[in-house]
């Protein structure tokens, strides 16, 4: 039987209104729910972000752990690497190959029961490394080294996530810094000293990556090259939420044609797909606003938040709230009617200066990114939920799936390049 | 309505932004490569960004912030995260001279 989304990938240490129970927020740290609360804390400059103490060692001086103008020039700096052309390279180029490819793979082989079988955080971490890879300026690891790549990731991840744990997170770390280390060695290091830009006048006038605009020092603080490295893997650490919400679209989505099998034409629609991520992107983001307040600040609500005072705000709850997304905000609706001017993924990928920089690159110009792309090539392949294994969350306070078992009825068919 | 001199022709190269204040407005004047000029709002409906600080993208201009793009002759957002259009205003040439309308 199916379990429902919410159940099996949040954890019970995170409320109903989305908020989880993180050790070490003090007690007196300013919660809020409503939509445009949350805007303006997001886009006020007296509300910052802080790397914690834990995961400095992967983000600390990174793009989204820096506020103010050094977050701008460095923010300006990195869009770089997604504008519309790249993306556009990007999905023709490498990612369609790349989802192709798995897609022969599984074909090619069958359980004893003639059935194909596939973990899809798997599929969508094997069929992205080669876009990440080309958006950090790394080389494109293949086979075992892929996979080895993506376990350094998730181990990363975990140190870099530390703050979650509800359980001692020392020990997670302290393993997180001897995968750091491998990852230099292995990737980095010769990724940087293969690269051939060495001034900002060496740049290509194209697609660029963040390991050339580092070497180009296209931003002075990368003189520092403990921060290129942090740089490098808060970028490809950011991968993870990619992968949990293609994972979370398809199962949302299947849901949806289950029930609504007259929608089932539109499942090779890039546009009803990028629709669909942006709902799915709304209906479980994957974590809540926290900052910390550089002075007082009093919030149009009237909310007062003191200098040095935390405070969080719920995405789950702004983004189901029904005031703002309809009657029907606590369910997942793909043809949603919203107002003009309404983010369809309401706060899933934040606002203000620190919006989410992979935006453009998972939603393209209007809704059919990347992960439109995937979610084409799944379905035509024939995705569905494996109902005898059931899908496993990451296990800490991070809304995540760590594996999440599914069948292709039509590998074979996806194959080879998906016709609308 | 009135007319304002903005600049001479000669003063905005192809392929080029700049920022003007008109009556208090902010304007983004935009010089495409094929030496058509245009002017909209210079404030991203966004987030509020200056789009003259940005780039052109053949017939759009591209805001530095987040990257959303607006079409220069309608105001249109043609990317997200943009959703809002941008305003424009009528422009006329008068013997080598840039005269907006606001």
């Amino acid at each position: 039987m199916l379990q429902t989304t919410d159940a099996m990938a949040a954890p019970s240490a995170i409320d109903e209104d989305g908020f989880p129970a993180y050790p070490w927020l003090p007690a007196d740290t300013v919660r809020l729910t409503g939509y445009d609360e949350i805007v303006e804390v997001l886009r006020h400059a007296g509300l910052v972000t802080e790397p914690r103490v834990v995961d400095a060692p992967f983000k600390q001086g990174a793009l989204n752990a820096i506020n103010g103008k050094e977050h701008l020039q460095r923010r300006r700096t990195m869009n770089r690497i997604v504008r519309a052309d790249a993306i556009a390279s990007y999905r023709e180029q490498v990612l369609l190959p790349s989802l192709r490819a798995q897609m022969r793979e599984i074909a090619s082989r069958a359980d004893a029961d003639g059935v194909h079988r596939a973990d899809l955080v798997q599929v969508t971490r094997r069929s992205f490394i080669p876009v990440l890879a080309g958006l950090v300026g790394i080389e494109v690891p293949t086979g075992e080294a892929g996979d080895r790549l993506m376990e350094m990731l998730a181990a990363m991840r975990f140190g870099a996530d530390a703050r979650y744990e509800l359980g001692d997170s020392r020990s997670i770390t302290d393993r997180a810094l001897l995968v750091k280390e491998e990852f230099r060695t292995t990737h980095y290091e010769p990724a940087a000293s293969a690269c051939p830009v060495r001034s900002p006048g060496e740049l290509a006038s194209g697609r660029v990556d963040l390991m050339s605009l580092m070497c180009a020092r296209a931003d002075p603080r990368w003189e520092d090259e403990g921060l290129r490295l942090r740089e490098t893997i808060a970028l490809m650490l950011a991968f993870g939420g990619t992968v949990t919400m293609i994972t979370f679209a398809v199962d949302d989505l299947y849901r949806w044609l289950a029930a609504h099998p007259e929608d089932k034409e539109l499942a090779s629609d890039l546009a009803f797909l990028g629709r669909c991520m942006m709902e799915t992107l709304r209906f479980h983001p994957l974590a809540p606003v926290v900052r910390i307040a550089l002075e007082d600040v009093t919030l149009s609500s009237g909310v007062v938040i003191r200098k040095g005072q935390w405070v969080m705000g719920s995405k789950l709850a702004a983004n189901r709230d029904e005031r703002v997304f309809g009657a029907d905000a606590k369910s997942f609706n793909p043809h949603r009617e919203l107002p003009t001017g309404l983010p369809r993924y309401g706060l899933a990928l934040g606002a203000g200066v620190h919006q989410c920089i992979g935006l453009g690159l998972v939603l393209g110009m209007t809704g059919a990114g990347v992960a439109a792309d995937a979610l084409r090539v799944y379905f035509a392949a024939g995705v569905r939920p494996d109902e005898v294994r059931s899908p496993r969350s990451l296990g800490n306070l991070k809304t995540g799936f760590s594996s999440y078992p599914v069948v292709f009825d039509r590998p074979a068919v996806a194959a080879g390049p998906v016709s609308a | 309505m009135p007319k304002h001199l903005l600049a001479r022709v000669e003063e905005l190269r192809p392929g080029t932004l700049r920022r003007f204040e008109v009556e208090g407005l902010p304007v983004c004047v935009a010089r495409t490569p094929d030496g058509k000029i245009r002017a909209i709002s210079d404030v991203c409906t966004h987030e509020l960004a200056s789009l003259s600080e940005g780039a052109i993208v053949g017939n759009a201009v591209e805001c530095i912030e987040h990257g959303s793009l607006f079409d220069l002759d309608t105001g249109e957002p043609l990317s997200l995260p943009a959703a809002l259009p941008v305003r424009t205003f009528a422009l006329s040439i008068e013997d080598g001279h840039i005269y907006i309308t606001v």
